[in-house]
């Protein structure tokens, strides 16, 4: 994950409801009200990386705290729908039939975001056992390279390799319901998906050839 | 971008003439010396990260070009095998193998020379009488005949041994190629992080022990190119203070380094010189299997490697023990 | 790019192909190369000249020995990739490795099916070996070759298997694959990395082990 990551970038903006825990003047145009204050307890929704450091930089001293006590951050952070109880509910009964890519399409990259600022086990262990349980289809997915793919090359230069074709044999059915799985996906799943089925493709296709 | 191994050797050529002559040939290695060729390999392979970094240099470099003599050439190109499937999985840049590349140049451009001389049939005087005849002769000599085939016994394939030594020299050149191209996409990546090095003095291994000669110039220069390009088509038009390309204040580092945490697959191979019993580092675990004990930090775990083992295993976790040749990236 | 992209974490199969290649094996020469001239020049060696001008071999990556000194139908080790070259110049054949037969890999299949936690010991070349000498040395075999070639795909195919259920036990701190060869490790690379590396980056988000900036500060390359 580094500083030019496009898809860090991309999954930084994500917006997250946040509620202000001050009134702060001239910040109204944020909810469509420009020269007025948002005033404290207004909720909103921010991009993440605006509202990480709103979230844990303090405000002005309130005048009711104690000198020596922290001073209340600009917003607190609300849990977002992705993170609710009903989607991690829904994760946990089903992970391998979940419409990932509908809940976020950048789910992994704002989980890890969400767990470090909250050093949230709970939420790493659900996702960590989402991850795995949704890679073993990725993986099965991916690993399904139909051998017509090579013969159309292959053909013409050797006939004798046509013998040699019975493996993968249902791959029409699997090409099909492929499309509307990867739908399915988050970012970083499609990414190990075409990584992993470029692999799997190479080497059969190394196989095929020999 | 295309590297020419011409230009690498050509470039070489001028270090190494010392060294070309001095090869000798082998056949067979007496078995006895195959365990002094090891030891040694390590000391050349070590020089490189104990010599400090100005002053002993040349006199090493001068001490291990005798050592070059006694790395038969299978080693070398084993070594040089090892070195290219390491940098391919490795995700720092690994320091150049200085005496290795060395060695493998002038075999290479050693064995081009011998190729060339018998396709022009040079080698025709081989037999005694014939350096009794007068230039005229020989030259009628080889242009009658296919030299290379005067030379065999006639009942086989003449151009079989060159066809294979051609073949055996564009896999070498393969090999060479692909672990350069290697190293020049990470010092690209890491273009940065590398700068960064060299400007830090308290590295146990500096730059130009890591870089060739060559990729050094390629790097400052890559560097500076780039830079030039960043700068003039944004920095310069941005305020000084958001002019940074190395701001390491912000929740990203804007220096990239290598993901020392990564992920690789090791194959555990134990001490290069073979020695078990020698090796310090080994134990034996309750199957009395030799193995090294590593921990994960992170997760204040031990791990036990058992020899000829193959793992999944986090790289700053066996980064030493792959820089000490016990375990190799596969 | 000095390297392509999908190069960069892995390799190609023909790249695998390239390092099982420079492995040795066993061949039958139908030539021979020892030269009688070199033990009469043993007695008489009147000049000078060094041996190696009058070696027909001499090769910087592998002994050339055994290439100079090759007897008809006697069997000798050369690397893999001189075997082929022999071979398709018809000048030589490969006697294949002893796991390479239907008794052995037969046993193997047997193995594999009975043990569903681990791999037969194979060796770590065997599916590119067993490719290679299919394709190019196919009349070397004395099994016949589409028997031997179902038998490679069975175990193929139940070794994917078991890696598959395998996959279920990645984790964030190690594994151990014995038993793996090349190919297999190589195909399962990009998957079984990056799926640990995410495993990983969730687990030390949890625990607060962010990679904190520990670079020092640098004077920044400011051009203006």
């Amino acid at each position: 994950m580094g500083y030019y990551d496009i898809d860090d970038i991309l999954a930084d903006s994500v917006e997250i409801p946040c509620k202000f825990q001050h009134d702060i003047p001239g910040l109204g145009y944020l909810e469509n009200n420009p020269g007025k204050p948002i005033s404290k307890n207004a909720k909103l929704d921010l991009p993440i990386w605006l509202a990480r450091i709103l979230a844990i930089v303090g405000g002005d001293a309130n005048p009711d705290t104690m000198e020596d006590e922290e001073p209340l951050p600009f917003v607190e952070l609300l849990t977002p729908d992705m993170f609710s109880p009903k989607v991690i509910n829904a994760i946990k009964a089903d992970p391998a039939s979940l419409d990932l890519h509908a809940i976020n399409s950048y789910f992994y990259s704002l989980a890890t975001k969400w767990i470090t600022l909250f050093n949230d086990k709970q939420l790493a262990e659900v996702v960590h056992n989402l991850l795995l349980e949704r890679s073993q289809i990725i993986n099965k997915y991916a690993g399904s390279v139909p051998v017509d793919l090579f013969h159309s090359s292959t053909d013409i230069g050797s006939g004798k390799k046509t013998g040699h074709s019975s493996h993968g044999g249902n791959s029409s059915m699997v090409r099909v319901s492929n499309s509307t799985f990867l739908l399915t996906l988050d970012e970083f799943e499609k990414k190990i998906y075409k990584k992993s089925h470029e692999s799997y493709k190479d080497t059969k296709r190394w196989m095929f050839e020999k | 971008m295309d590297i020419d191994i011409e230009d690498i050797l050509a470039e070489l050529d001028r270090d190494t003439t010392a060294v070309d002559e001095s090869l000798p040939s082998h056949d067979e290695i007496p078995s006895e010396s195959n365990t002094t060729s090891h030891t040694l390999l390590n000391n050349s392979l070590e020089t490189g990260l104990n010599n400090d970094k100005n002053g002993k240099r040349i006199t090493t470099t001068v001490a291990t070009d005798n050592n070059l003599r006694i790395v038969s050439p299978e080693l070398s190109f084993k070594q040089l095998m090892t070195c290219w499937r390491n940098e391919r999985c490795a995700p720092e840049l690994l320091p150049f193998p200085h005496e290795l590349m060395k060695r493998m140049m002038s075999r290479i451009q050693e064995q081009m020379e011998y190729i060339e001389n018998i396709s022009m049939g040079f080698l025709e005087n081989d037999h005694t009488h014939y350096s009794d005849h007068s230039p005229q002769d020989r030259n009628k000599l080889a242009t009658d005949d296919d030299p290379v085939a005067t030379r065999m016994n006639s009942n086989h394939d003449s151009k079989l041994p060159l066809l294979c030594m051609e073949a055996e020299i564009e896999r070498v050149k393969f090999v060479i190629r692909s672990f350069i191209r290697c190293r020049l996409s990470k010092i690209d990546k890491f273009s940065l992080y590398l700068r960064q090095l060299k400007e830090d003095d308290t590295n146990i291994i500096s730059l130009d022990e890591i870089l060739s000669r060559e990729e050094l110039e390629y790097h400052e220069r890559h560097f500076l190119i780039s830079l030039k390009l960043l700068n003039d088509s944004v920095l310069k038009y941005m305020p000084t203070e958001l002019q940074a390309i190395n701001d390491t204040e912000g929740s990203v580092n804007m220096i990239e380094e290598p993901d020392w945490n990564k992920f690789v697959f090791i194959h555990v191979v134990g001490p290069p010189d073979g020695n078990l019993e020698k090796d310090s580092s080994l134990t034996t675990n309750e199957f009395n299997k030799y193995c090294y004990s590593v921990t994960i930090p992170e997760l204040k775990e031990d791990v036990e490697l058992t020899i000829n083992s193959i793992y999944v295993m986090r790289y700053e976790v066996i980064r030493d023990l792959l820089k000490a040749g016990k375990v190799e990236l596969i | 790019m000095s390297l392509p992209k999908h190069l960069q974490e892995t390799f190609s199969p023909e790249e695998i192909q390239f390092i099982v290649e420079n492995e040795p094996i066993k061949i039958f020469p139908r030539i021979t190369t020892r030269q009688r001239i070199n033990h009469r020049d043993h007695n008489n060696n009147n000049k000078g000249h060094n041996d190696t001008s009058r070696r027909n071999w001499k090769l910087i990556t592998t002994k050339d020995f055994p290439l100079n000194n090759m007897v008809a139908m006697q069997t000798t080790t050369v690397t893999l990739w001189i075997a082929l070259l022999l071979k398709q110049q018809s000048k030589c054949s490969i006697i294949a490795p002893d796991w390479l037969t239907i008794r052995s890999l037969d046993q193997s299949i047997q193995y594999e099916k009975k043990h569903e936690d681990r791999f037969s010991k194979l060796p770590w070349n065997w599916l590119v070996l067993a490719q290679l000498l299919f394709g190019k040395a196919p009349d070397d075999f004395h099994d016949p070759v589409h028997e031997l070639r179902n038998r490679i795909q069975d175990l193929r195919e139940i070794r994917q298997l078991k890696v598959l259920k395998g996959l279920k036990y990645l984790n964030e701190s190690h594994l151990q694959l014995d038993n793996l060869s090349v190919l297999e490790i190589n195909e399962l690379r990009p998957f079984i990395i990056d799926i640990m590396d995410k495993l990983r980056e969730l687990h030390s988000a949890a625990h607060g082990e962010s990679n904190a900036n520990e670079a020092d500060d640098e004077e920044d390359f400011n051009f203006s």
